[in-house]
């Protein structure tokens, strides 16, 4: 059970706070609630530029990382589809320096220009680096506009494309701002050694004085139903073929998301796992073979990826997978299957609260997707799944007509 | 209002609190080292052997033993043992370094009663079934060619070739007829000398009762066990003449620059002035590398330099991925920091933020039993006790300028560095 508190300020920013007596650091977390689906299909790849440029100096403080690093700090960030969230580790002593950096660029950005063509230079090598100059890198930009055509998750967070990145302007960066970044659509979790009236005291001097504005209505496009299974194929300069599967699972917030993540650890999660012992080691189709699920807020993919193993034709790859697949919605699992999936869950569950980081990261995703407590009581809703219900979601999503299927050739000689 | 131009008054750090790890030394002669901590439900038990790629006579074989040793038993199939952690919940892995090789898990507490004997078992009857050998081949042979089109880690291949020489035992460049060319007896005699009978140290920390205690004691008190056999220092390296490798990778967009040269180790009196000047160049997000390739130029995603620790030798290592029309550009670059640190002084403030950043980290080091114990398996591999800690910090807290460009110019130096280029120049 993991202890925390909780507070909201007059300006909308809501404060959860974890006591932890055995760091001698403090995990400060702010979240935002905006990610890549809150991005203009015309001008992806904002949200993440955005989070480099949070780093580029703010409207009373020159720069962020130095003064934080001057009191023994270090911090990140990462953007996702869902979410922009920023988190720094300091020596508990010096905790208000966290308040005041942080604060300050919520209140405003400096928007100089020179942070804005270095970054926006830094992302395009970001982008080179992971999705362009890898072998598989352009996979998920592949896939997601297959298997979404009308929900903003069609592209990826770094975006669709290098050229909108390269053609974001001044004026895009501040509207970004002022549309997504105010006390009432972030959400500021902190574990430490401290008291919590001292982090409500703080809370309230450093970010109490920050206007509030009236949180915009999130109105995303809705994702028509697929009604036929979509195929596409490319040709890439890599060794192996590769085989991905992409199908529509249901969001965060049904009780079937917890069915259909077991799901998936059943197929491949560990090495007594059904893909892993039955098609990678009992055959020689595959080279690798895994099946997870994108973990997004709204309704996110049930992914099987393969790379065949060489010489390996894609009939018998996909005959193979699909015959584990019937097997499952036939035949179901057996009890013991499931209970083997849930301790790795609850294993995982307890390891994630042994650092204040984790602790501050999951507290702030929580209250995000539904509340704070959530992240103590997430682990039943694991626990409530039965193997009919394993069954039961098996047979609702592994329909060819709920498939994206991208084939992913090696190019001959 | 408040003034917030104005930073908030800092508070110096004065005193780290370690949490120190207890020794106990089982009459089998295997030490263990524990690290309590007492708010969670969960134990790490790391196993770690004197049987790193460096004590192999053909690549691949200490990293095989390392990965099979869980691939069956004489009572016990790859599956069945995969089955019994999953059972559990736990998680079992296997790493292999230059030096040490290991077998962790992680599990709840109340798992620990029947993994440990288990893992014993598997531990003390491996068999390398030959069907998992090949197995094992097959996959990694398709893993090295979907490897060996990154431009990362072609570098990372070439680099220790470059830095050491052929034939060191530190080197162990990969090549695709490595996977054709391991024979099960290769495994099992390594496996005899290294791991079987062998003493090894064991880390755990986490949830870690008097139960967890006696029961590791138990199992791993009653195993017959002879101790490790010293170990000959390594020869001396004897690197390649040529300065700069260029590997032209085609239609490559970005270049993999690795950069290199033998250093000091962490016990040489000048260690502590190397480890501040090469976290002022490089070795944190703020440094001057980052600042000015990254922040400055937008040449990188990321740049780093470091300090690497063997147990038998050090060696610095600047280390990006790069624009392919840049490479060029970015080499200067690195050559005009690096001169900059020999011939002008850090600032006072520079100083002073490098100095606490580097205390913070170390604190950070200690957050939880897990961080607590990677430093003291860090420290039992250089054998030093907690007083490395003590006198480093105190060392950084009196460190001055001067002192840190004395250690630059000892080494740091640009045309020391090996070169090694994956892309285009």
């Amino acid at each position: 059970m993991v202890e925390f508190k909780d507070h909201q300020l007059k300006n909308g920013l809501r404060l959860i706070f974890n006591e932890d007596k055995t760091t001698p650091i403090v995990a400060f977390n702010l979240l935002y609630d905006v990610g890549s689906k809150d991005e203009d299909e015309n001008k992806t790849g904002f949200a993440h530029l955005f989070e480099h440029l949070m780093f580029g100096g703010s409207i009373n403080i020159p720069s962020f990382d130095g003064p934080l690093q001057t009191v023994g700090g270090e911090n990140n960030a990462f953007t996702s589809t869902d979410i922009t969230n920023y988190y720094l580790t300091v020596p508990k002593n010096n905790i208000e320096t966290a308040f005041w950096l942080e604060s300050d660029r919520m209140l405003s950005l400096a928007f100089s220009d020179k942070s804005l063509e270095v970054q926006r230079q830094v992302v395009i090598e970001e982008f080179a680096q992971q999705y362009l100059n890898q072998p598989y890198g352009d996979v998920y930009l592949l896939l997601r506009p297959l298997a979404y055509k009308k929900h903003p998750y069609r592209w990826n967070t770094i975006g669709k494309e290098i050229k909108h990145i390269e053609t974001a302007t001044m004026e895009d960066v501040k509207a970004f701002f002022t549309r997504h970044y105010y006390p009432g659509n972030a959400i500021l979790s902190i574990s430490g050694d401290l008291k919590f009236e001292e982090v409500k005291r703080l809370t309230e001097k450093w970010f109490g004085d920050i206007p509030s504005k009236k949180k915009v209505v999130r109105n995303l496009p809705v994702e028509p139903l697929q009604k036929e299974e979509r195929v596409l194929e490319v040709e890439r300069d890599v060794p192996l073929n590769a085989l991905y599967y992409a199908y529509h699972m249901p969001s965060k917030n049904d009780a079937d998301y917890y069915a259909v993540d077991l799901l998936s650890d059943v197929l491949s999660r560990g090495d007594s796992s059904r893909f892993y012992e039955r098609l990678l080691k009992k055959t020689d189709l595959f080279a690798e073979i895994d099946a997870f699920v994108t973990g997004d807020t709204e309704t996110g993919l049930f992914i099987i990826s393969a790379k065949l193993s060489e010489g390996m034709s894609y009939e018998e790859a996909e005959a193979a997978i699909n015959q584990e697949l019937l097997e499952l919605v036939e035949n179901g699992i057996e009890e013991e299957e499931l209970k083997k999936v849930k301790n790795k869950a609850e294993s995982t569950f307890e390891f994630g609260k042994t650092s204040a980081l984790n602790k501050a990261m999951g507290l702030a995703i929580c209250t995000l997707v539904k509340e704070p407590e959530l992240f103590n009581y997430e682990f039943d809703l694991y626990v409530k799944v039965t193997v009919e219900d394993i069954q039961r979601v098996a047979e609702n999503l592994l329909r060819k007509e709920n498939r994206s299927k991208l084939i992913y050739k090696a190019k001959k000689g | 209002m408040i003034d917030r131009s104005v930073a908030p008054n800092q508070q110096e750090i004065k005193k780290i609190e370690f949490a120190e790890a207890q020794t106990v030394v089982f009459s089998s002669g295997i030490q263990c080292h524990s690290i309590v901590q007492e708010d969670c439900k969960v134990v790490r038990l790391e196993l770690e052997f004197e049987a790193g790629s460096k004590f192999q006579d053909k690549a691949l074989i200490a990293t095989m033993v390392n990965n099979l040793i869980l691939e069956g038993c004489e009572r016990y199939s790859a599956y069945e043992i995969a089955s019994f952690f999953d059972n559990e919940g736990a998680f079992i892995d296997t790493s292999c370094s230059a030096d040490k090789a290991s077998l962790v898990l992680h599990c709840l507490e109340r798992s620990i009663p029947k993994l440990v004997p288990y893992l014993q078992e598997v531990l003390s009857t491996a068999n390398f079934p030959q069907k998992e050998i090949e197995n094992y081949l097959k996959i990694s042979a398709q893993k090295f060619e979907v490897n060996r089109e990154k431009v990362g880690w072609v570098a990372r291949n070439e680099f220790m070739e470059e830095l050491l020489g052929k034939g060191h035992p530190y080197c162990w460049k990969l090549k695709a007829n490595n996977y054709v060319d391991v024979q099960r007896d290769d495994l099992i005699s390594f496996y005899n000398e290294k791991y079987k009978s062998t003493a090894f140290q064991i880390y755990v920390s986490g949830k870690v009762t008097s139960e967890v205690l006696k029961t590791i004691e138990e199992v791993f008190n009653s195993a017959s066990i002879r101790p490790s056999k010293s170990i000959d220092r390594l020869a001396m390296a004897e690197p390649s003449a040529s300065k700069m490798k260029l590997i032209e990778k085609k239609g490559a967009i970005q270049s993999a620059i690795r950069l290199g040269a033998l250093t000091i180790n962490r016990r040489h009196a000048d260690f502590p002035f190397l480890f501040v000047a090469n976290t002022v160049l490089g070795g944190y997000f703020g440094s001057r590398l980052m600042t000015n390739i990254r922040e400055d130029k937008g040449y990188t995603y990321g740049i780093g330099s470091g300090v690497i620790h063997l147990d038998d030798l050090s060696y610095f290592i600047v280390s990006t991925e790069v624009g392919g029309e840049v490479t060029g550009a970015t080499l200067k670059e690195i050559e005009i920091e690096m001169n900059q640190l020999q011939n002008v002084l850090v600032s006072q403030e520079e100083l002073k933020l490098v100095k606490n950043y580097i205390l913070g980290n170390i604190m950070k080091g200690f957050d939880g039993s897990f961080s607590a114990m990677a430093r003291f398996q860090m420290l039992k591999h250089i054998g030093l006790g907690y007083s490395y800690y003590e006198t480093l910090i105190q060392k950084i807290k009196e460190m001055k300028a001067k002192e840190i460009q004395v250690a630059a110019r000892k080494y740091l130096v640009y045309s020391d560095l090996k070169k090694i280029v994956v892309g285009k120049l």
